[in-house]
């Protein structure tokens, strides 16, 4: 009883001597998921990893030794920016948020401007590919101004891109391919993209929105949207992270049901929701 | 800003109902709502606060190395393959995509489908262009890691040999056998 009360003690006086805002804290950071594992849980509904997409930070050489606490905490800091201003503000992930793990590596890996070629030159750590292989998004955080890209569940991104981060993660996630014209990546993916201008009249699962409308991509290939006069994230042309439409809906669904029970979003692009915390 | 942390969950602890050596159970899934990073990050603690065993399953970790031209696929061969203990990545519930992994063993065969890697590499544009984005197209060698699961639902799935085909094309990009 005496320990019980010293611990209550103990507990409210860090509370008084503490800030008004509690916030994650590098000092006492979670241990690995396993055993020699470099990967630890950061927002972890479902430790089974069976009913969730998991999402795996990873830092770049910039933030320096993560055994230094300093350094963690930025890191902490800006994959905190990633999650509350990247996919909160994004409806469908915020409702169904316990459908997604968040976890970090401490191994380090570096993105730096293109020798060749438009994307960055990047040297992922080799544990992203052992002790990530689970992640269904690898992603890395990097400090210095790059034009970022996405190769696969890998891509690498700035803390503070949030469009980035939410319209790669998407791709990743739920193999949604681009819907804006003409040089994205494109793919039979309905409700979202069709092959043709009868498969997309014909199809019932579009009914509630349909307008579908072709572009011809630079390959020469014709595809059709069924959501034409949507913008969304997929499109992505607004300067801020934008929802998805219904038809990417229809398809982040299906694969979220599958994981367990999902929530619709009260919002859909066009329209933006704010989530303040 | 860690001690808050702390001090908050003993402080809970301390005057919560005293169950000598009873385990924290696991976070439940069912709908959480945190409103802030924090929120969230408190909730799920005693499930990101427990060491556990390494999974029991198993995935194929392929390196490819593609040929490319301008985005198209010339040649490709498998590097290596090493197979990892981890759970797999949700490749049958998101299975879209022009290319066909195929997973061949005793028991019946069983596949799903990925974007053509060479045409899932996507790019930020400057920031005047009139898309934020835009696929890259890479000519020449393009190394690849594709992580391929040996198991779903948790179940072993008995996988002898790895078939990846592009069904656009027909053609068979790579097999191999999965050695253990």
């Amino acid at each position: 009883m005496a320990s019980r009360f010293l611990q209550a003690l103990v507990a409210f006086a860090s509370l008084l001597l503490g800030a008004c805002t509690v916030e994650f804290d590098a000092g006492n950071p979670p241990p690995p998921i396993a055993p020699g594992s470099t990967v630890h849980g950061l927002i972890e509904w479902d430790p089974s990893q069976a009913s969730t997409l998991n999402i795996l930070f990873v830092p770049d050489t910039s933030y320096g030794d993560l055994s230094v606490e300093a350094n963690l905490q930025a890191f902490f800091e800006d994959i905190e920016l990633v999650i509350e201003q990247g996919y909160w503000q994004n409806n469908a992930y915020y409702v169904n948020l316990g459908r997604f793990n968040y976890y970090y590596t401490t191994a380090a890996g570096t993105a730096s401007a293109p020798t060749t070629g438009i994307c960055p030159d990047v040297t992922w750590p080799a544990q992203v590919d052992t002790d990530g292989a689970f992640a269904d998004l690898v992603l890395l955080l990097h400090t210095n101004s790059l034009r970022d890209c996405r190769w696969g569940r890998k891509a690498t991104s700035e803390p503070t891109s949030y469009r980035t981060v939410v319209h790669e993660s998407t791709h990743a996630l739920f193999n949604i391919p681009d819907e804006y014209c003409c040089d994205g990546g494109y793919y039979v993916a309905q409700p979202v993209l069709y092959s043709s201008s009868a498969n997309c009249n014909a199809d019932a699962a579009n009914a509630a929105w349909r307008d579908c409308v072709s572009f011809t991509s630079t390959g020469g290939t014709t595809w059709w949207r069924s959501e034409d006069s949507i913008s969304d994230i997929m499109v992505s042309a607004g300067s801020v992270v934008v929802e998805v439409g219904p038809a990417d809906w229809a398809i982040m669904e299906d694969v979220l049901s599958a994981l367990g029970a999902t929530s619709t979003p009260s919002v859909f692009a066009p329209a933006s929701w704010d989530h303040t915390p | 800003m860690i001690h808050q942390t702390v001090a908050i969950a003993l402080l809970l602890a301390a005057l919560g109902p005293s169950s000598a050596g009873a385990q924290t159970p696991a976070q439940s899934t069912a709908s959480p709502q945190p409103k802030t990073f924090d929120e969230a990050v408190r909730q799920t603690r005693p499930n990101t606060m427990r060491e556990r065993p390494r999974p029991s399953t198993q995935v194929a970790v392929l390196d490819l190395m593609l040929d490319a031209d301008a985005g198209r696929l010339r040649a490709a061969r498998l590097e290596g393959m090493r197979v990892v203990s981890a759970n797999a990545p949700k490749v049958f519930e998101r299975s879209r995509g022009s290319w066909e992994v195929r997973l061949l063993g005793r028991g019946e065969a069983v596949s799903y489908r990925i974007p053509n890697p060479l045409e899932d590499i996507e790019v930020e544009n400057p920031p005047d262009s009139a898309a934020p984005f835009s696929q890259a197209r890479p000519s020449g060698p393009v190394a690849v890691q594709l992580i391929v699961p040996l198991a779903r639902k948790g179940q072993a799935l008995d996988v002898q040999r790895i078939e990846i085909v592009d069904t656009v094309s027909g053609r068979t990009v790579v097999e191999t056998a999965v050695r253990r």
